[in-house]
């Protein structure tokens, strides 16, 4: 039986949840659920896909608890899986056939290459913040999230999407940039957007 | 003059952050048109900043639960099964309906239309019987999970006899053992620790191999009562694609863990550590549910 103060403690939640104590592997998840479906929410743009990678993620954590060896953040780990679960999610999503959008016409629209918009962008009823980050490259939009939203620094979104902190700044900034423009009713200019990272 | 290295995004975005020198933040401060695109790239980040309407409690309650009830699956490098893979029963089934239809296209290029309509009759039957095998193929886990639970109803037995339980499927080969009556998963790790049959030869080296005794059993069950072959073939299925495994069971068990019936199995696959390092992966699982009840590696 766990020690409830003790579960106060972040690292002795982790390692009692490590070692297999269910009600701290609960608890653990139930602190770190939603950023991480925060998280997959803003990645995915919409709330289906962002609730089956925040159930994709935390089905992740529970496996790879045994080995997380804590020599990142707990935080910092459940992000990266988090994001991971997001871009996995969005493959998923392109195998799945797009039909009748009417500015894609029914051709095939790869979500997740970064120099193409989402599909879903021409769904009506999006709020501003989806139609807006959705407008942006996925590794801009996953840097800038993670720095806006979460409120990481860059040394910890370079650790998160496993990247150079000088990356994680151009991305953020090129991110934002992008965002300003699209606030201001200029579309970037296509030779504007990234291209793929490796 | 004209500014030789003019503020950039990546300047505004570093002193948005806090991130910039003081340097730097003077030439913005000085800087009327870099002050009007700062307070842009503001705008843009609290846009990306807005927070996320938080998810009802009982959809947390339904992630997290499943999370934690998801059996653990280990990383095995180079042996994970492709899904793209056909199944063999479908590749048998498709292998004879071609034959029946070649034969009756030979024999009809050779027959009267009496004979052709004969040979016709034949490959659509051999056609139909294919498709039904394949159907029962395909259905064979709902119908092992329907039939595991109504056995699972039935079971009986004395403590110690040898009854049971012919595995049909996947466990055909491999005996069940008894491996006791255990106060948690951990007990039961530790005596199955390094193989099961420490823990079958300290519970009377049950072994239950006769297929017959399954229809015999009768009320009273007791803790030693072995499982139907229905929920054993299924768990075992159900591992064997939930943890990527490449064959069935090398060896099959059953077990007590606190009041809770549990089938234990055991797997021959790569170290999840040290992909080149051949181990035992041991399974134990509710004999109801599947539910993961311990774990582990040898």
């Amino acid at each position: 039986m766990s020690n409830v103060t003790s579960l106060d403690d972040p690292a002795r939640l982790v390692e009692a949840a490590r070692t297999g104590d269910r009600r701290a592997l609960d608890r653990l998840l139930r602190i770190h659920q939603p950023q991480i479906h925060a998280v997959c929410r803003r990645i995915t743009g919409n709330d289906a896909d962002a609730l089956d990678a925040t159930q994709e993620a935390l089905i992740a954590i529970v496996r790879g608890l045994p080995r997380f060896d804590g020599r990142s953040k707990f935080s910092t780990w459940a992000y990266r899986i988090a994001t991971n679960a997001c871009l996995d999610e969005l493959r998923r999503r392109k195998r799945r056939p797009v039909v009748g959008l009417p500015e894609h016409d029914g051709t095939a629209v790869d979500p997740v290459d970064p120099s193409l918009p989402d599909p879903g962008d021409t769904v009506g009823d999006r709020d501003e913040v989806d139609a807006a980050l959705a407008q942006l490259a996925l590794d801009f939009r996953a840097a800038v999230v993670l720095r806006d939203l979460c409120q990481l620094d860059y040394a910890e979104i370079a650790e998160v999407l496993e990247i150079p902190a000088g990356t994680v700044r151009s991305r953020i900034a090129r991110g934002r940039a992008q965002l300003a423009d699209l606030l201001r009713g200029n579309q970037p200019a296509p030779d504007e957007r990234p291209t793929p990272t490796p | 003059m004209t500014d030789p290295h003019p503020l950039t995004d990546d300047d505004l975005s570093l002193a948005l952050d806090g991130e910039a020198d003081a340097q730097l933040l003077a030439r913005i401060d000085a800087d009327p048109a870099a002050q009007a695109r700062l307070e842009e790239l503001r705008a843009a980040a609290q846009l990306s900043g807005a927070p996320v309407p938080p998810l009802d409690d009982d959809v947390v309650d339904d992630l997290i639960a499943r999370a934690i009830d998801t059996p653990v699956a280990p990383v095995v490098t180079g042996t994970r099964r492709s899904s793209r893979r056909a199944a063999p029963w479908l590749v048998a089934a498709s292998v004879v309906l071609l034959m029946a239809v070649g034969l009756s296209l030979v024999w009809a290029g050779r027959s009267s239309d009496d004979d052709q309509a004969s040979a016709a009759r034949d490959a659509t039957e051999a056609a139909a019987d294919t498709s039904g095998a394949g159907s029962a193929a395909d259905s064979s886990f709902s119908e092992s999970a329907d039939t595991g639970s109504a056995a699972a109803d039935g079971v009986a037995g004395g403590h110690g006899s040898p009854t049971t339980v012919a595995p049909s499927t996947s466990s055909a080969s491999v005996p069940l053992l008894y491996l006791g009556s255990y106060a948690s998963g951990d007990d039961l790790r530790a005596a199955t620790a390094d193989s099961f049959t420490d823990a079958w030869k300290d519970n009377g080296e049950l072994t239950f191999d006769d297929p017959d005794t399954e229809s015999d059993r009768t009320q009273g069950r007791s803790m030693a009562d072995p499982p139907s072959s229905a929920s054993v073939d299924r768990c075992a299925d159900q591992l064997q694609i939930t943890l990527s495994m490449e064959g069935a069971p090398v060896q099959s068990g059953y077990a007590t863990v606190d009041g809770k019936d549990v089938l234990v199995y055991e797997f021959a696959t790569a170290s999840a550590k040290d992909a080149d390092r051949e181990t035992t992966l041991v399974a134990a699982v509710g004999a109801d549910a599947c539910d993961e009840v311990v774990f582990f590696e040898r």
